[in-house]
């Protein structure tokens, strides 16, 4: 059966301590620098927190908005993933994400890749804000409608 | 069924993948192409000038399209659609038959008709060949023109600029980007410009280019004046190539004419890309957009289509990201001063940090928005403007602690 990954995030659960921001970016930049993390922690008074993070759409705007092919969805687990290599930094993507998942960085765009399966974000966090799941590809599609109508109703709001 | 796609570009990239995963059986796909190298981007051309990308990093389709089974690739120039007898004539007399066919054909540069303009050296920036033109040529010239004001010439410019050219750029109005941006952007893209050493003339009208049988050496202007250069880009944008359509039963105004399901008027016959004039999302009416992530998802409407699945297009919103050096901008919707006449603008520009953000209210609903320096959030207030969202304290979007609030908002909201 086809793999496919789900980000599902859990933001009741988040204790904002952030060090999903510090083992991204180390794992992604070797830096504890949380400007450069792909997974973000926002914070608001009284109400908590909000992790950030690519949630995997769908049909991705960002997919679309691409003029150099650097946004593919990975074949072995249909993750959408930014190829760094062939990014020329136009932020088209950066333009039409709606959950504010892609980042810019001094030579191009970068996102969540999971770590090529290692979810190194959700691997550290004790409260299991953050999880990435393989679901069949049935589940999947629920899952994904779910996210779709998600964004259809950021789109009404 | 046999489905051809004519062109190859985004649209057709898109169409074509939609329609390799549903057809099936002896379905077969054409894709008729004048071009040589299929699938390149036309976006990363500045980039190849500069010298920063290969000949082969300009291809942005993967080899699960360009190598697959059901797919055949004709090169040729279309002469003329048969739609009666279901037949494509191609200009070395060959005929395709075709149950449908998805037109992308794009768009041309718009030539410069002035007095010498046939000279060698000057350049439109629209073909993989152009681009290569002018890389050649810059090998031996120091001193550049590039004529026009817009996106494509300032890229060009900035481009030339980064090989270690002396660049002019000859601008028809009194500021840059005159057809996106506002003129807070205008100003800021200017004095970056300057400062990375662009040379830029205002009401530069162009009487008509001097040079002899060896190429250009300089634009005359109508004022009398001449400004030297060896090698001229212009840009004065595009317009649909719609040779094809002619003598067909194709409606056309500006572009081809198309329903929300990318159908021309013609049966079996559907259009996407730069080469359709399409709905626009904030006016009623139709006109073209020339956008890339526009013809991406017209190409996969069309393809759904063909494949017998109901699919509409939402209509396009004009857009644009561009970077010079180490500056992005964004403009999203409608943002210039003459198009906001019935709008309230809100906008804050910050001269220390080069931040500028601005949003532009029609009643409480946002239509445009400009971001300059700081482009975070750029995607949530552009799904804002796609859904016509009622604004209440538009100051929200003028600062990151305020539209980071905003976002937290809507994620509580949706929860």
């Amino acid at each position: 059966m086809e793999k496919v990954k789900a980000v599902i995030i859990n933001q009741e659960k988040c204790s904002g301590c952030k060090q999903c921001q510090l083992i991204c970016s180390f794992a992604k930049d070797s830096s504890f620098d949380p400007r450069k993390s792909r997974i973000k922690v926002l914070e608001r008074d009284r109400e908590g927190f909000f992790p950030q993070i690519c949630l995997n759409c769908q049909e991705p705007p960002c997919l679309d908005a691409c003029p150099a092919g650097a946004i593919v969805r990975r074949d072995e687990d249909g993750y959408v993933v930014l190829l760094e290599h062939k990014c020329i930094g136009c932020n088209m993507c950066i333009m039409v994400c709606p959950f504010n998942a892609i980042g810019q960085g001094e030579t191009g765009s970068y996102k969540c890749d999971t770590c090529h399966h290692l979810e190194k974000c959700a691997g550290i966090c004790r409260e299991g804000a953050v999880q990435f799941i393989d679901l069949a590809k049935e589940l999947s599609k629920k899952r994904r409608n779910l996210a779709n109508r998600l964004l259809g109703k950021m789109q009404k709001i | 069924m046999i489905v051809s796609i004519i062109g190859s570009s985004i649209a057709c990239k898109s169409a074509a993948e939609t329609l390799l995963k549903g057809l099936k059986g002896q379905d077969m796909l054409i894709i008729i192409s004048r071009d040589l190298d299929l699938f390149y981007s036309r976006v990363l051309l500045p980039n190849y000038i500069a010298g920063e990308l290969t000949r082969e990093e300009l291809i942005f389709a993967g080899k699960e399209i360009i190598d697959h089974d059901r797919l055949r690739f004709l090169k040729g120039e279309v002469s003329s659609i048969d739609a009666r007898g279901k037949k494509i004539l191609l200009e070395d007399n060959s005929v395709v038959c075709y149950d449908k066919i998805i037109i992308t054909t794009g768009a041309s540069p718009n030539k410069l008709e002035v007095r010498n303009s046939e000279l060698a050296g000057i350049f439109y920036l629209r073909d993989l060949e152009d681009a290569e033109s002018i890389k050649q040529k810059a090998k031996t010239v120091h001193r550049c023109l590039v004529i026009g004001g817009g996106l494509v010439s300032l890229k060009a410019a900035w481009a030339l600029q980064e090989l270690g050219k002396e660049v002019t750029v000859l601008v028809g109005s009194g500021r840059l980007l005159s057809m996106v941006a506002d003129q807070t952007v205008s100003d800021m893209v200017q004095e970056h410009s300057q400062v990375k050493g662009i040379r830029i003339v205002f009401n530069a009208g162009v009487e008509g280019f001097l040079g002899d049988a060896r190429g250009v050496t300089g634009v005359l202007l109508q004022d009398g004046s001449v400004v030297e250069g060896s090698l001229v880009v212009v840009g004065k944008g595009v317009r649909p190539n719609l040779d094809i359509v002619k003598g067909t039963n194709i409606e056309i105004d500006k572009g081809i004419l198309v329903n929300a399901c990318m159908e021309t008027t013609a049966r079996d016959i559907y259009a996407a890309g730069d080469v359709v004039q399409s709905f626009d999302l904030l006016n009623t009416g139709t006109r073209l957009f020339t956008l890339w992530p526009d013809a991406a998802s017209q190409g996969r409407v069309a393809a759904a289509n063909v494949l017998g699945i109901t699919k509409k297009y939402n209509g396009g919103l004009s857009m644009n990201s561009v970077v010079f050096g180490d500056k992005a901008f964004i403009f999203m919707g409608m943002v210039r001063e003459k198009d906001l006449t019935d709008c309230k603008e809100f906008s804050l520009y910050n001269p220390q940090k080069g931040v500028y953000r601005k949003v532009a209210l029609r009643g409480n609903r946002l239509v445009g928005s400009v971001l300059g320096g700081d482009i975070s959030y750029a995607g949530m207030i552009y799904w804002d403007i796609r859904s016509g969202r009622a604004v209440e304290r538009p100051e929200e979007y003028l600062t990151l602690e305020g539209l980071t609030k905003l976002y937290i908002s809507k994620t509580l909201s949706k929860s």
